[in-house]
């Protein structure tokens, strides 16, 4: 009896063992592929609506060809009137009508989506006022100094955004001084050129209307190239501000959650309003 | 503490109408011969009576209306050998025995334990529903990741779910980690975690006794939705100088107890890590980072009616990052936090019948961080100053009650300071309570135990909240019992987990409320061939108003206002998604303590779905601890002692042992919201990163499915150690090698989408981040 029991516990252990091997397989291939359109429109204070993009999604797993991303045949109304198509630039405008400070936009979409035909819509209030910058040309720096873009926000807009782009982007010109490079390789900078050529700063919550000065820093990891800079200050509206900081829906430990995007129905994508702005500097060794 | 009196002395009113007949009480304290230490729940009765008692948390019983005469008084306690003292009950004089019990080798002689001991189904009546008790040898038996750790100990308990390797948060039979009580000798801890929750706080030896109530507990604890656990650590040697001492590949230990003349004892013991001072020096790559826990505790026995204990706890984590330790204007940063607790406590006992505890404690968290480069700088924090009292009145043998305040004066504190804006969140409340709870017998198969507890929640609204509790137990058979319970939780905590930072709690305010969960659970237990306990529990827990953290927090949360035109913040609006959810689950256990081969294997089948306003689109989703399956198996094996069961003999005390652990665990993979399409927008409108040069596509991003349809496969994980234990002249040596993932399975951690961009064409593949692979670790124990 006694020899049984230890037979069957070591069937048992070995089972567990054996069982608590291997490289389990994973298979995503049940995940439903959903058609949906991609918008990304953007109307800024006192210009042409005009820019605007209507793309398609892809089921995930499938090669997709970058140049059949834009739906050309899409329907695109604002606020009733209907937007025409530029096949070059392959976005959307409208001959005359300018985004007008205060006022508010809806967009009507509606397009054939892998063989299947689906709406979205969105509204957006474009900020009224606009803001002041103090300084439009920063001048040309080193690392060790201090930048800062100053604003006063005399505008509605309670986000903004700092699109900070160089003019020359390429290992060559790469600042591998640069305190936040730690040991990034030339190999790694050609890799992820991408990623180091566009940066951003946001502001969040800020006071509108206010005659307060708000100062925005451009730190060493804003710029990474020894270039000339352009800095666009995008005052933006709460749709601005929802797409732009809830896009990456991927957490650090691989799960996803749902965007804060303003396109309801069978959407994804921005339709939003901002005020805009320039400013220019240079990183010099 | 007014009110307090008016009870105590009303109370006392019954006792001389009691004591008027030729009766006495017997009382008395049962101590471990060895070391001093109080023996928990063990059996005391007078031979030729019915009634019985067992021993509270401090070792203290009661038999209550002893006709005057001479009786022998019998204890029994698992692992001891049983004690007989002849007494006389002839006065009414109010005496309190002090009795010591020696302690006998649970591996060998298996049947001589049983039959010396308590019944085991007596055992298993005697303990509330749900609850598990761990000692601190079991702790340190069970395959470690490279340290011994009370949490991960924990995990391999039915209805207790683990996230992953890296995590030692316990998850209670659906309960998130923030609705778990933990208690240390009566000190609330907050974040009791090293290494971003890796391992615990929790030092195996120094505990002397781990109790974990998963659910149905009494009106005595409160304060948590779902789970209590309580950690009493040694009270210290009151008769010689032991000590231990651990070095493992992570860090070293050591814990020493000592008496103090004949008056009390201290016990104390000190861990810390020791990478930053080797692996670190030689590899560059792996950053300073250092933890360590300490802990001190005395005990002043300061008469038969009074004992006194101070005890103080300590813990730091300290991690100094530099990217690039060569280069000293490299990016890096500072952080540490880290808790200290202190409690005192005083028994004393009012008179035969009126056992009591009181305690002041404190407990306190805080955590800093700075990064200087960005100008970034956080400082979290959060107090906890309690006095508490518990009482037991034992009015007659089968009727007793229980009762008892608390005061909480809570505070915590987040400042954030940054570009542009800052967020200082100071916030004082207190919490108290009070509560009532009796147990009746009103046959000896039938125990019943109802209470009431009440809070007092001063907030920026006030919160006024009844706790009904409920839980009864009937002996069905000779070998079997059932037990029920119910009863209702409040929470005013709410904790913001935050990966690589600390956690920050949050209390119940203007903007979120209280949250509550009604629990009902039904047990069976069954004692077989008196070795074994077999126990079944189903519940039923619903959750109204619970929290959690919003992972959009910093898009919707709104300033409080504007100080210089800089935004700041005070409140919690927004941080949170709040909705219900209900658990529910079967859990079958078969432990065995005793014999050269003991251990448990446990099966819990479960379910939780939550419904939130604002996650899944207000549908119904089922969150991501969730564990449909669950099986666990520990099992410990004295080789010696094995062979000497095989042979019918027995193996002499002094013998060295061979002991060896395994653990095994099977879980249904972790439910998971996956992406269901790709789509390519640029950040902003002057971007074109889609066509912007490099090997990544920034402007590829994806769009979630439903939440958490998805699971990844289904994890399982074996553990082996081997431990040679060598004794010496007293002195005890302990070797061991453990592995972790023995069989080297590739668990999935979780799952990253990867895109790459060749002419035109974008393909897109799905990598595997892994959990722990196979983790040999060696060390060694010391005992004297």
């Amino acid at each position: 009896m006694k020899i049984k029991r230890i037979i069957i516990s070591l069937v048992l252990l070995g089972a567990m063992w054996f069982s608590g091997c291997g490289d389990p397989s994973m298979d995503m291939t049940d995940v439903t592929y959903e058609p949906k359109l991609v918008v990304e429109g953007y109307l800024f204070s006192g210009q042409p609506v005009t820019g605007i993009r209507v793309m398609r999604n892809f089921g995930l797993g499938t090669p997709i060809d970058t140049t059949s991303l834009y739906i050309a045949d899409a329907r695109v109304t604002v606020n009733g009137a209907v937007l025409k198509y530029n096949p070059v630039g392959h976005f959307f405008y409208h001959d005359t009508m300018i985004a007008r400070p205060g006022t508010s936009y809806n967009i009507q979409v509606s397009g054939t989506v892998a063989g299947k035909f689906i709406s979205t819509s969105a509204s957006t209030t474009v900020p009224e006022g606009k803001y002041q910058i103090l300084h439009k040309d920063l001048g040309s720096h080193t690392y060790d100094d201090s930048i800062y873009v100053a604003i006063l926000p005399t505008c509605t807009a309670e986000f903004y955004a700092f699109s900070i782009i160089p003019l020359t982007a390429t290992v060559d010109n790469f600042a591998f001084e640069n305190p936040f490079v730690g040991k990034q390789t030339r190999d790694d900078i050609i890799k992820n050129l991408n990623r180091y050529k566009y940066q951003m700063n946001i502001l969040l919550n800020v006071q509108k209307n206010s005659t307060e000065l708000i100062k925005q820093s451009i730190k060493a990891f804003d710029a990474w190239f020894y270039s000339q800079y352009r800095v666009i200050v995008y005052g933006g509206d709460t749709n601005f501000k929802n797409y732009l900081l809830s896009k990456n829906v991927e957490e650090f430990d691989g799960n996803f959650h749902e965007p804060r995007q303003p396109l309801s129905g069978d959407g994804i994508g921005v339709f939003a309003s901002a005020v805009i702005d320039t400013v220019t500097f240079e990183i010099r060794k | 503490m007014k009110q307090i009196y008016i009870l105590l002395a009303c109370l006392a009113l019954f006792v001389p109408f009691i004591h008027a007949q030729k009766v006495n009480d017997v009382t008395g304290f049962v101590y471990d011969n060895k070391d001093g230490e109080a023996l928990i729940g063990a059996s005391v009765h007078l031979k030729g009576r019915t009634t019985g008692s067992v021993t509270n948390t401090s070792g203290y019983f009661v038999l209550t209306n002893i006709p005057f005469g001479k009786y022998t008084l019998q204890v029994t306690y698992i692992g001891y050998k049983p004690l007989s003292v002849d007494i006389e009950v002839n006065s009414n004089e109010f005496k309190t025995l002090q009795l010591k019990m020696t302690g006998q080798a649970l591996v060998t002689k298996e049947v001589m334990v049983v039959a010396d001991s308590v019944r085991t189904i007596d055992r298993l009546y005697e303990k509330p529903i749900s609850k598990i008790d761990l000692s601190s040898k079991q702790v340190n038996q069970i395959p470690r990741v490279i340290e011994a750790d009370l949490l991960r100990a924990l995990q391999t308990l039915p209805g207790v779910t683990a996230l992953s390797d890296f995590s030692s948060a316990l998850y209670i039979r659906g309960g998130t980690p923030d609705q778990n009580l933990y208690l240390v000798d009566g000190t609330d801890v907050y974040n009791p975690e090293h290494a971003f929750g890796i391992f615990s706080t929790f030092n195996t030896n120094a505990i002397k006794k781990v109790e974990l109530s998963k659910g149905g507990f009494s009106a005595e604890y409160g304060g948590r939705l779902s789970s209590v656990l309580n950690v009493t650590n040694l009270d210290g040697n009151r008769n010689q100088v032991e000590g231990c001492a651990n070095i493992s590949l992570l860090s070293a230990s050591a814990t020493i107890q000592a008496p103090l003349g004949s008056f009390g004892s201290i016990s104390g013991s000190f861990r810390r890590t020791y990478i930053d001072q080797t692996y670190a020096k030689w590899n560059t790559d792996i950053p300073d980072y250092y933890f360590y826990d300490g802990n001190l505790k005395a005990y002043f026995d300061l008469g038969e009616k009074d004992k006194l204990t101070l005890s103080y706890f300590t813990s730091k984590d300290n991690l100094d990052f530099k990217e690039d330790k060569s280069k000293p204007s490299s990016f890096g940063f500072y952080y540490f936090w880290g808790n200290k607790t202190s409690s005192l406590n005083w028994k004393h006992v009012f008179g035969s019948r009126i056992f009591s505890n009181f305690w002041a404690t404190y407990s306190y968290f805080n955590s800093d961080f700075n990064m200087e480069q960005v100008n970034f700088r956080e400082k979290n924090n959060i107090h906890d100053f309690s006095l508490k009292g518990a009482l037991e009145y034992y009015l007659a043998d089968d009727f007793d009650i229980r009762f008892g305040f608390e005061h909480k004066f809570l505070g915590g504190a987040l400042m954030q300071e940054f570009d542009n804006g800052n967020a200082d969140v100071a916030k004082e409340r207190t919490h108290s309570v009070a509560y009532i709870s009796s147990n009746y017998k009103p046959w000896d198969a039938l125990s019943i135990e109802a209470g009431l507890r009440y809070n007092y929640f001063n907030s920026d609204v006030d919160y006024h909240n009844f706790e009904p509790r409920f839980s009864a137990k009937l002996r069905l058979t000779e070998s079997s019992n059932l037990k029920f319970a119910t009863g209702l939780f409040h929470q005013y905590l709410n904790r913001i987990p935050r990966l690589f930072f600390t956690s920050i709690w949050t209390t119940s305010d203007e903007y979120v409320g209280v949250s509550s969960s009604q629990h009902y659970i039904f047990g069976y237990q069954k004692a077989i061939d008196e070795v074994y306990e077999f126990e079944v529990e189903t519940y039923y827990k619903t959750y109204k108003n619970i929290y959690q953290y919003n992972q959009l927090a910093f898009v919707e949360i709104e300033p409080s206002g504007y100080k210089d035109g800089k935004p700041y913040y005070t409140s919690t609006k927004g941080l949170f998604n709040s909705g219900d959810g209900e658990s529910y689950g079967i859990e079958l256990m078969i432990r065995k303590d005793l014999g050269a081969i003991n251990g448990w294997i446990a099966y819990s089948l479960s379910r939780t779905n939550y419904t939130f306003t604002d996650i899944n689109k207000g549908q119904e989703f089922i969150p991501r601890h969730d564990r449909t399956s669950i099986l666990n198996a520990v099992v410990n094996v004295d080789w010696k002692g094995f062979l000497a069961e095989m042979k019918g003999t027995e193996v002499p005390e002094n013998e060295n042992k061979w002991l060896f652990t395994f653990n095994f665990v099977y879980s249904t993979g972790q439910p998971i919201t996956v992406p269901s399409s790709a789509y390519f927008l640029n950040d902003l409108p002057d971007w074109n990163q889609i066509r912007g040069g490099g090997e990544d596509i920034p402007g590829y991003s994806l769009y979630p499915s439903g939440i958490d349809k998805y699971r990844l496969p289904a994890y399982i994980r074996m553990d082996a150690s081997v431990t040679w234990e060598i004794k010496m002249n007293g002195w005890i040596l302990a070797p061991y090698l453990q592995v972790f993932n023995i069989g080297n399975r590739k668990n999935v951690w979780f799952i990253k989408y990867k895109s790459d961009l060749q002419n035109g064409q974008i393909t897109q593949t799905i990598d595997k981040v892994n959990m722990l692979p196979m983790l040999p670790s060696i060390g060694v124990n010391i005992k004297f």
